[in-house]
């Protein structure tokens, strides 16, 4: 069976490079980036299984790449693990975040370890075949 | 065929086919127009291009045979670009974008373009509390769409009293009698600017507004869910 | 010669203090998560990284706490005739364990005669380190990382010291705003880096102790931020 697919939009290098190490041993492939729109790009390469997305990024901010990245019909179905250095306290409740772009997870970086965030990986990729 | 010229607030963006974009922008005189972008998923940058959400462009577009045109030429008049410095904003943005979209489905008076368009300027000003946008926002809608809660007299028509606390009634829209109701005189003068159609720049200027917004802020988002569609 | 400190609110000072907590908290959070991935087998080179993340820190820190004290009048700017140019290549020492970690180029382009200015070399150097750390974060969050560059040349107005790279969103409107949003939101400087930007506001307070500031910069096809230092005279006349 080909191995699950996981776009990391993540404009850190540090952190972006143990995350996508951790992703990788959990047995995914992890196509990184760094910039909202380097993300478009590969997922126009190949459609993930799973979009972890940081919500601070340069440029464009997490949710208005979620906007463009949900306005691609290929792409509406794909789950988004959000993966921030957001506060709760600014992002409030799941509940709270915008409706219609398929945010199945919240995870806040500071309270997150790597086995909890491949974890949640896991298991919505598990639960979702991309197009 | 005709081209028209306007300005616009692009309300939506949807990807269509290998290349193409239909935007939807909200004019103040062509009321809603759906617009195919010939190239635009193509473009360098899939984010910016001349139809940018949170914007105000000059356009000229090609009328069709059907509801869709096309366009012919965009050019950015203002971009509210404070708002995607802050994640609350951006997302509240988004929020306002899809309200109005949906509530002009069958009708798209000016009345909506002058609504976003303050919206958007005061989202993009960070001396305007988002609470405060919140409520103005909620308050214009139900005005426009002719659901105006009843801030003059009570339930019963009768006047309202300076000492007298109430509480809003959702049946009739409007306040009733109450010894532990949230609304006394300051909420209620409040509620009066905010439906005379008060500008968020002089309702900020009030004095302990910060207050009174949390206190009515439910009644409008309640109203507004109740009575318009989401 | 002695510089004076220009007076800040408390409100300014708490906001810097704030930025700063937000920078180190990621900073704390990059060590616990690469401790978590080399729990097990922790390699030299983990360690290295630890260690230069640490250093980036504690050079944010004390960039501060000298901004502080100059506000609050502790200490005050001593003006001297100062190389720029020096001063640039020691920015650079400090900054190249940085630089390498986040896989960024870091050069200083310097003029073919010499760049004498009135300056307090420390609070100089710590300005343009701070600079050079969001500069440096910055391109480290592009996909294709470009150089950046410590440049120093001269203008009509003095001696113009700063950070420069290959960034097309840098303009004196996106510095304005940012300098607006800076109290009041977490992501203030958006056009330039993710995150606070904790290092351009400590490099202003630094540089308003020198009653100086930073400004938008040109300089050999780049954008950037600079100071601008007055021409030492005392000098030229030798």
């Amino acid at each position: 069976m080909s191995k699950k697919r996981v776009l990391l939009l993540e404009p850190d290098v540090l952190l972006g490079d143990t995350y996508r190490s951790a992703l990788q041993k959990s047995g995914f492939v992890v196509d990184w980036a760094k910039t909202a729109e380097g993300a478009i790009r590969l997922a126009d390469k190949r459609t993930p299984h799973v979009a972890v997305v940081e919500l601070q990024i340069a440029q464009h901010n997490g949710v208005e790449f979620l906007y463009e990245f949900k306005s691609y019909a290929e792409w509406i179905a794909v789950p988004v693990v959000i993966h921030t250095s957001v506060s709760a306290v600014e992002i409030a409740a799941v509940s709270s975040l915008p409706s219609g772009l398929n945010i199945v997870d919240v995870l806040h970086k500071s309270h997150t370890s790597l086995d909890e965030l491949c974890s949640v990986v896991k298991k919505q990729a598990s639960l979702h075949e991309p197009l | 065929m005709n081209h028209c010229k306007t300005v616009g607030i692009v309300i939506s963006r949807v990807n269509y086919g290998e290349a193409d974009r239909i935007v939807t922008v909200l004019t103040p005189d062509y009321g809603k127009v759906s617009l195919m972008v010939k190239g635009a998923r193509r473009a360098k940058s899939k984010l910016a291009g001349g139809v940018e959400l949170f914007s105000v462009s000059e356009i000229v577009f090609m009328q069709g045979k059907s509801s869709l045109h096309t366009l012919v030429s965009a050019r950015l008049e203002r971009h509210y670009g404070h708002i995607t410095a802050d994640l609350s904003r951006t997302m509240y943005g988004y929020e306002v974008l899809k309200a109005v979209h949906k509530i002009t489905e069958e009708n798209a008076e000016p009345a909506y373009y002058s609504l976003l368009q303050q919206v958007l300027g005061a989202l993009d000003n960070f001396s305007v509390a988002i609470e405060l946008i919140r409520v103005w926002f909620d308050a214009r809608l139900l005005a426009i769409t002719g659901h105006t809660p009843n801030f003059s007299t009570d339930r019963s028509g009768q006047a309202l009293v300076a000492a007298t606390r109430y509480m809003f009634d959702f049946d009739s829209m409007a306040l009733f009698a109450s010894e532990n109701g949230a609304y006394g005189e300051s909420e209620i003068k409040f509620c009066r600017l905010l439906l005379e159609g008060r500008s968020l720049a002089s309702l900020a200027g009030i004095a302990e507004s910060e207050g009174i917004v949390t206190t009515i802020a439910p009644t409008f988002a309640s109203a507004r869910t109740f009575y318009l569609p989401t | 010669m002695q510089g004076e400190a220009e007076g800040v609110s408390v409100g300014e000072t708490d906001t810097l203090f704030v930025s700063l907590a937000a920078q180190l908290h990621h900073s704390f959070m990059q060590i616990a998560r690469l401790s978590e991935k080399s729990a097990n087998h922790a390699s030299p080179a983990d360690w290295r990284v630890i260690g230069d993340i640490s250093h980036a820190a504690m050079q944010l820190t004390e960039s501060y706490t000298l901004s502080v004290r100059l506000q609050n009048r502790q200490l005050e700017a001593q003006l001297e005739p100062v190389v720029v140019s020096a001063v640039l290549h020691e920015a650079v020492r400090e900054l190249m364990p940085l630089a390498s970690l986040l896989g960024v180029q870091l050069s200083v382009v310097e003029p073919a005669r010499g760049s004498l200015a009135l300056a307090d070399p420390m609070i100089l150097k710590a300005a343009l380190t701070s600079l050079g750390q969001v500069f440096i974060l910055s391109q480290s969050q592009q996909d294709e990382a470009k150089p950046v560059k410590f440049g120093v040349h001269r203008s009509r107005y003095g001696v113009v010291a700063g950070m420069y790279g290959s960034m097309g969103q840098l303009s004196t409107q996106a510095f304005k705003r940012a300098q607006q949003l800076h109290q009041r939101t977490t992501e203030p400087f958006q056009a330039l880096v993710s995150g606070p930007a904790t290092g351009v506001f400590v490099a202003e307070n630094l540089l308003m102790g020198m009653s100086t500031k930073l400004h938008i910069s040109r300089f050999q096809a780049m954008n950037g931020l600079a100071v601008t230092l007055p021409n030492c005279r005392q000098l030229l006349l030798v």
